[in-house]
């Protein structure tokens, strides 16, 4: 069936064709329904993004107060002075190089480890193999500064205040190069995504055909050859795509260099950005959110190249594919060792270590007669004034609220406009409309959590005509996370509509179903597994996320993320770490309720951002 | 134009208002009007505000949403707020002079306000705008690792080799206040070039624009130590036991944990030329607060109560209520106190802040 919509024009006067459309629409708001997410995305997505270019140049009412300059008045300063001043150096160029150096070493340790893993648990008979695969996604499940936190625990020195680590009540005081800065961030960093190069590589070494191996040995190849010609130009799209996505993630993560940078002055560009912010310049913020949006824009365009680019490799071929297992042999106990000790350094260390800060009186002193469940399930703490444990904490209790509200909501909003999207990208194929919808949904992808987040606050804190300042509101967290995870949202209901035919909805369109009735009872229950996804995920991601946030909270918006952070300020270590076992148990519990539901393993739908 | 007539008649209101206030002030129906509107929501520099709102409530029955927050984050705060028409606080406890006097009053987003019964017993030099409470910011030792008399007697030692990476200070750019205090020693720098020949015998020698220039680049480039809040700089020097502690710049008030915390904290008594700075806290009314008069209520509490915390004179807190009684461990009262300590210039701070702030992130290793 041709869409009724004369979209593209045509023969006939623009009043017949404007009333052949009012016409349609009331057999088919498709088109109202593109129109309407159009000036939602524009307005929610487009306008902050463009407001926030445009304050690099454009002077704000803080800026007015420190430099003597008129507000709204139009300036180079901001530019100059990030970029080209003498202190641009410390405020941009030094924080982008260590962001690259750290990127690069994080990918240097993450891939590898990935790739080691996935083939050992994969092609060889690695022993306790499905455990062992089915462990390694839990680092990547865990938020990104859960890692922070534990080494901290562990490792921090005299340098920060506070309570000491567990090694300083040992009698080892580690030396700062260990408690703190670009080591620490980058084994942190490393830990919390070599689990995504496993999913990755796993997922390109599942497609391989052994088949293409056995032919080279046959041929008389070395194993080195057989490695180096066949199976890693095989793997290159999963490396690329790896190697990409470590230097957008740590490009976009804020919590892990605040907690182990900040304290020996090694800055990233998100923290720049937040310190640029807290100092009160939001010229210069400005700059450097837009510079990491450019360098974001800049690594998807290249991920896209290569995926076009090795779209030729077809590794599934008609013929059965054989799958088989490389005997490990006398490497079989050394490779089944280093295999626990990875899962003993990316969960259980990590995990312990928070679980057992949560739980001792002066924190992370082990010894009899320190244990103590007063940061659970206390009442006045001694030493932290007004503070319960968690289960009778006001600030955490209303935290934990605000974190299932803000995040249930965004998931809400981003899971049905995201199947909307797919409606509309579907229902009306090369408009322009639908093509407008495609790439604007994906936009904030692109867009560093952090720089997100402050091009929203910058623009939805002022009152604009009817809508009032969303500042210190609950709302606004809502909107910038859920366009924040729009584009999860949408690929996924995209793909799940492009799977459907039409021929139901035209059925109930020719028993007179209106379109309300046929989306609630056609589209909605064929795609309520891809719905249920696109909600919970984004859900999922939501509740540990912190990079979005840090800007956007406040006094009784705080949510769980950024009461950790508070508490870690404040020196209440205990509460911090009990705070974060928190969200980790809620994380658990809803991952592994939705696996109940939809029987996936959902471990590698974890997306998402920091 | 409707603008400009509200704004006029806001004014002769406000005028209106104030003269009536002054001409009859009364605590009794200050007092019944603050308890019509409930509750009071406050930014205040110091965590203590839970305690004293704590005990404000005690006394009037008035809750206090107290929250502990540093200067940007409420001057960013109140700006959005009073730009959004969406005023969630009342009143403020702010330490950021020289935005205040630059930008937050001359524009009208807070107002400093006396309480009229109390005029007499506050120096007038505290009244515009408002001080409730002075606090020497000094630099402070461990007593284990050094005895009891300070390892310090001259400032510029603090940037010779041996403190290296063992001087530690709130981050100037996220407080103000420090970086008022280097600009005053930027703007009179003749203590410090004296202090520079008394200890050397010579007189200093500088490219910088004068010794207080120098003085900063040296203490800068020491591996200087920053820290988030002047509690965790009053734990990481102040640990018992501890050989060779750093040396620490924070409010005197954190020597009030020496008990509570096991703390060896001691202040530098007899360094030349100054101790530290004299810190001041401001309290003042947020424009179109929710709760104006519960505001003005706790305004007046600070000055008045005699029993909390802040408003008695409290371990290293000096209430500018100068009929407050003396605090036995404050070793001295606030007369014997402000000649050793710089006194900020709020000026002299808004002028010079950017230059400072650029001069720190310049030389700090940052």
């Amino acid at each position: 069936m041709k869409p009724a919509i004369a979209i593209t024009g045509g023969p006939g006067g623009f009043l017949r064709r404007f009333r052949n459309n009012i016409a349609c629409l009331r057999y088919e708001p498709t088109i109202l329904v593109a129109v309407v997410l159009t000036l939602l995305l524009t307005y929610l997505v487009l306008v902050p993004l463009g407001s926030m270019l445009l304050d690099t140049i454009r002077v704000t009412l803080k800026d007015s107060a420190t430099t003597g300059m008129e507000r709204g008045s139009f300036t180079t300063y901001f530019l100059q002075r990030t970029l080209a001043s003498r202190v641009s150096r410390v405020l941009f160029w030094r924080p982008l190089l260590r962001t690259l150096l750290v990127s690069f070493f994080v990918a240097l340790i993450a891939i590898p480890l990935g790739a080691l893993m996935a083939w050992l648990t994969i092609r060889t008979d690695l022993p306790g193999r499905r455990f062992v695969s089915s462990v390694m996604v839990i680092p990547y499940m865990l938020p990104s500064w859960t890692f922070a936190v534990a080494w901290l625990n562990l490792l921090k020195n005299r340098r920060m205040g506070g309570a000491p680590g567990i090694l300083e009540n040992l009698g080892f005081i580690p030396p700062n190069w260990l408690s703190y800065g670009p080591l620490p961030i980058i084994v942190c960093e490393a830990l919390h995504l070599f689990p995504f190069a496993f999913l990755l590589f796993g997922n390109a070494l599942r497609s391989v055909d052994i088949q293409l191996e056995e032919s080279a040995r046959v041929l008389g190849a070395k194993r080195s050859v057989i490695t180096r010609r066949i199976i890693l130009p095989l793997l290159k799209p999963a490396l690329m795509s790896a190697l990409l996505l470590t230097v957008s993630r740590v490009l976009g993560s804020f919590g892990t260099p605040y907690l182990l940078g900040s304290v020996v002055k090694y800055h990233l560009l998100p923290t720049a950005l937040y310190n640029s912010f807290k100092v009160g310049s939001p010229g210069v913020a400005a700059v450097i959110a837009s510079a990491t949006i450019l360098i974001g824009v800049l690594l998807v365009t290249v991920d896209t190249w290569f995926v076009r680019e090795f779209k030729r490799y077809i590794t599934m071929g008609g013929k059965g594919a054989m799958k088989r297992t490389t005997p490990l042999g006398g490497w079989r106990i050394p490779a089944g060792g280093l295999a626990a000790l990875v899962v003993f350094i990316a969960v259980v260390l990590p995990l312990g270590t928070i679980i057992l800060s949560s739980v001792t009186m002066q924190a992370g002193v082990i010894k009899p007669g320190n244990f103590t469940m007063a940061f659970w399930v206390g009442k006045e703490i001694p030493a932290m004034p007004g503070q319960n444990g968690v289960f009778f904490n006001k600030e955490i209790l209303l935290a934990a609220l605000n974190s299932l509200r803000i995040a249930g909501f965004a998931a809400l909003i981003a899971g049905l406009s995201g199947l909307m999207v797919g409606y509309i990208v579907v229902k009306l194929p090369n408009t322009a409309i639908a093509t407008f919808l495609r790439q604007v949904s994906f936009l904030p992808y692109l867009v560093p959590s952090i720089g997100f987040a402050a091009a929203c606050l910058s623009f939805f804190a002022v009152a604009r005509g009817p809508i009032p300042s969303l500042y210190g509101t609950i709302f606004l967290l809502v909107l910038v996370m859920s366009m924040k995870y729009l584009p999860f949202a949408a690929r996924s209901g995209i793909a799940a509509m492009m799977q459907v035919g039409n021929e139901g909805e035209e059925a109930a369109r020719i028993c007179g179903a209106s379109w309300l009735t046929r989306i609630r009872r056609i589209v909605v229950p064929i795609q309520k597994h891809a719905l249920l996804t696109g909600i919970v995920l984004p859900f999922i991601t939501g509740m540990k996320e912190q990079s979005l946030v840090i800007m956007l909270a406040s006094p009784g918006t705080e949510v769980l993320t950024t009461q950790i952070l508070r508490y870690i300020e404040y020196g209440y270590s205990q509460l911090a770490n009990a705070t974060v076992l928190t969200i980790v148990a809620l994380i658990f519990g809803l991952t592994f309720a939705l696996e109940r539901i939809t029987g996936g393993n959902l471990a590698s739908g974890f997306g998402g951002s920091n | 134009m409707k603008k400009f007539i509200l704004a006029g008649l806001m004014l002769v209101m406000a005028l209106a208002m104030s003269a009536a206030q002054s001409a009859a002030f009364n605590l009794d129906e200050l007092v019944k009007a603050a308890q019509k509107e409930g509750e009071l929501t406050a930014y205040f520099t110091s965590s203590r505000i839970k305690d004293v709102g704590a005990n404000f409530e005690k006394k009037y029955g008035i809750k206090v949403k107290g929250t502990k927050m540093a200067d940007p984050e409420q001057a960013e705060r109140i700006i959005r707020e009073v730009d959004a028409k969406n005023v969630q606080v009342d009143v403020i406890g702010f330490e950021d002079g020289g935005l205040l006097e630059g930008k937050l009053i001359p524009d009208g987003y807070v107002t400093s306000w006396v309480p009229p019964d109390l005029k007499n017993s506050i120096s007038p030099a505290d009244q515009n705008p408002l001080v409730f409470l002075w606090q020497p910011r000094i630099f402070g030792f461990n007593t284990d690792s050094y005895g009891p008399t300070t390892p310090v007697t001259n400032v510029w030692q603090m940037t010779e080799p041996k403190w290296k990476g063992k001087i530690i200070i709130r981050d100037p750019a996220m407080t103000p206040a420090n970086l008022a205090f280097f600009a005053a020693l930027t703007a009179d720098p003749k203590p410090l070039a004296d202090a520079y020949k008394d200890l050397y015998g010579k007189n200093l020698v500088t490219k910088e624009a004068n010794a207080g220039w120098e003085f900063l680049k040296r203490l800068f480039m020491n591996d200087i130590i920053v820290m988030k809040s002047d509690g965790d700089i009053g734990d990481a020097v102040g640990a018992a036991g501890q050989k060779d502690a750093p040396i620490g710049f924070y409010t005197m008030t954190k020597q009030r944990d020496n008990e509570v915390k096991n703390l060896k904290l001691a202040t530098v008594q007899g360094m030349k030329p100054f101790m530290g700075y004299a810190l001041p806290t401001y309290a003042l009314l947020v424009k179109n607060a929710p709760h104006p008069n519960a505001a003005k209520l706790f305004i007046h509490y600070l000055l008045s109560d005699g029993h909390s915390p802040w408003t008695v004179n409290d371990m290293g807190g000096f209430s500018s209520n100068t009929g407050a009684p003396a605090h036995k461990d404050n070793e001295g009262t606030w007369n014997v106190w402000q000649p050793k300590l710089v006194r900020l210039d709020n000026k002299v701070a808004l002028k010079l802040r950017q230059d400072i702030l650029d001069f720190w992130l310049e030389n700090s290793g940052n």
